[in-house]
């Protein structure tokens, strides 16, 4: 190839990865500006601070916003210890071997698994066969399911990304590996985790085919965790499929904003965190 | 000054796994000495020298046999716990742990029990003191701890060990990743550190050995084989009049 076509082809390359990069831009920003032109009516303290009302679901999203903060707060109590212990096992105390592997195998595998799958596993499960209806405590344990993963990866990786010279140092003072874990391990790693909780967060607060058939529809506030309720997106789901569209827009910008909180959050840790470790290495 | 023998190493054979690396290490630590272990890379140094308070077991599967004696008994038949706090250990790359000054220093006796506040601000004066850090540092105690530099770092690593009132300290290679200013604090501090407790540490700059330390162990592999003692001896004899062909050849720099 002779150096003019070689700077062609270079010129033509760079001009096609910008019209990608601008193709999947202007994508993002017409969606967004879209759903946000259509239901920005949500931005108003009535919307947030009342309940729906009359059989077109007029009036405001509040009693979803608690099913919402309620199961995903839920579902965190449940599965950021569960997760965070099998990450302690699975980076502090498995080797290595055919049992681990099966066992990181088992969790890429739950990653993969469809949501609607663990719906209908939990509306077996958890409401019919433990009988705990449709409630916040059904629909957590089936998102407990779901989320398990993410928490679960990131916090073993979170715990791998501990520098062995903390352990050692730990270790030489004659502390026990429990004290090491505990006391050394898990503070310095306890970002990652934060990070992993917030990514969870944010997949449990979107989540419907899973929370539909196992929290249920109720549109009430639930009290008790044995209550059921309507999430923000379960409620988004029932709108769009009766044909209230214009209220579905307002539910929709009310999860998008909620869920940008989560980005937000999780980025800044992460940030945080990164630095941290950075400044270390020098 | 005390010559009693604090650490007595015989016949001391180590294996990874089926691999010997170390064979038929004899020496002695006196109290308030500072032994060198020296030796090309490879050599088992730093391995001889965590066996001394078992950190090895932890972490790679060695195998030791032979006597290590603390104050004339078995190591082996210390607590792993209470043999670590006995005997200190100093890493090459400063662990500082991502907490403040303070906690870097108090982590030690807390884990053994010390909560009340009072007793642990006096032990991490008593420390940051020792470890020549208190002036520098009394101000911002509660400052994080990744901001000191290298050799601050190293120094805070010595109050750690320190406030459990060691009768050993372990140094492996712990000036090897700092500067020369930052290296000269630390071999001033070993050597005051001598009064109260004593020293072994393993380096392969043999100017520091030569400076710095009391008695000299020169360890050495011969091509395919375990690594033995060389020649043990004063430091001053090892560099000067070495009994060993090997030794002066290693310590002039023309081999190894």
């Amino acid at each position: 190839m002779t150096s003019v076509m070689r700077k062609i082809v270079d010129r033509m390359m760079f001009a096609l990865f910008i019209f990608i990069a601008a193709v999947v831009t202007a994508f993002l920003v017409y969606f967004i500006f879209y759903i946000v032109s259509r239901g920005y009516t949500a931005f108003s303290w009535t919307f947030l601070s009342t309940a729906p009302h009359g059989i077109k679901m007029e009036g405001g999203v509040l009693p979803m916003i608690v099913s919402s903060v309620y199961l995903t707060l839920l579902t965190l109590l449940i599965a950021v210890p569960l997760g965070v212990g099998g990450g302690i096992y699975l980076a502090e105390y498995a080797g290595k071997g055919r049992i681990v592997e099966s066992i990181r195998f088992a969790i890429d595998l739950l990653s993969s698994v469809p949501s609607i799958v663990f719906g209908l596993f939990g509306l077996v499960l958890f409401v019919q066969v433990m009988g705990l209806k449709y409630s916040m405590l059904a629909g957590a344990l089936t998102l407990t399911l779901m989320v398990l993963p993410i928490i679960l990866k990131i916090s073993e990786e979170s715990f791998r990304a501990v520098p062995d010279a903390y352990r050692e140092a730990s270790l030489a003072l004659g502390a026990t590996k429990e004290q090491t874990i505990f006391r050394v391990v898990l503070p310095t790693a306890i970002a990652g985790i934060l990070t992993g909780a917030i990514l969870a967060a944010g997949r449990a607060f979107g989540e419907t085919a899973a929370v539909l058939y196992t929290a249920g529809m109720a549109p009430l506030a639930p009290v008790s965790p044995l209550e059921g309720g309507r999430t923000l997106s379960v409620h988004l789901y029932l709108l769009a499929t009766t044909g209230h569209l214009e209220e579905a827009y307002r539910v929709a910008v009310v999860l998008l904003v909620i869920i940008l909180l989560f980005n937000l959050a999780s980025n800044w840790i992460m940030n945080r965190y990164r630095r941290k470790f950075v400044s270390e290495a020098i | 000054m005390k010559t009693t023998t604090l650490l007595e190493v015989s016949k001391v054979n180590i294996h990874y796994g089926t691999n010997c690396v170390l064979e038929d290490i004899d020496f002695i630590a006196p109290a308030h000495t500072i032994t060198a272990i020296i030796g090309p890379s490879g050599c088992g140094k730093s391995t001889l020298l965590r066996s001394f308070n078992r950190t090895n077991e932890l972490i790679t599967k060695t195998r030791r046999t032979g006597d290590i004696l603390l104050e004339g008994r078995e190591i082996n038949d210390y607590d792993p716990l209470d043999l670590r706090a006995r005997v200190g250990m100093i890493f090459q790359k400063p662990a500082v742990l991502p907490t403040t000054i303070y906690e870097n220093v108090a982590v030690g006796p807390r884990l053994y029990g010390t909560r009340k506040k009072s007793e642990l601000d006096e032990i991490v004066e008593e420390s940051l003191t020792g470890a020549s850090l208190w002036k520098e540092l009394k101000d911002r105690l509660h400052k994080r701890a990744e901001q000191l530099s290298g050799g601050q770092k190293q120094r805070l690593a010595i109050a750690r060990t320190l406030a459990l009132k060691p009768e050993i300290i372990l140094f492996d290679e712990a000036t090897a990743s700092l500067d020369p200013i930052s290296t000269q604090k630390i071999e001033d501090l070993m050597h005051r550190l001598k009064e109260t407790t004593t020293i072994i540490i393993a380096t392969h700059n043999m100017k520091q050995a030569a400076r710095a330390s009391d008695n000299t162990l020169f360890l050495m592999a011969e091509e395919g084989e375990p690594s033995r003692v060389v020649e043990f001896g004063p430091t001053e004899l090892i560099f000067t009049n070495p009994k060993v062909e090997k030794t002066e050849l290693y310590i002039t720099g023309r081999f190894g």
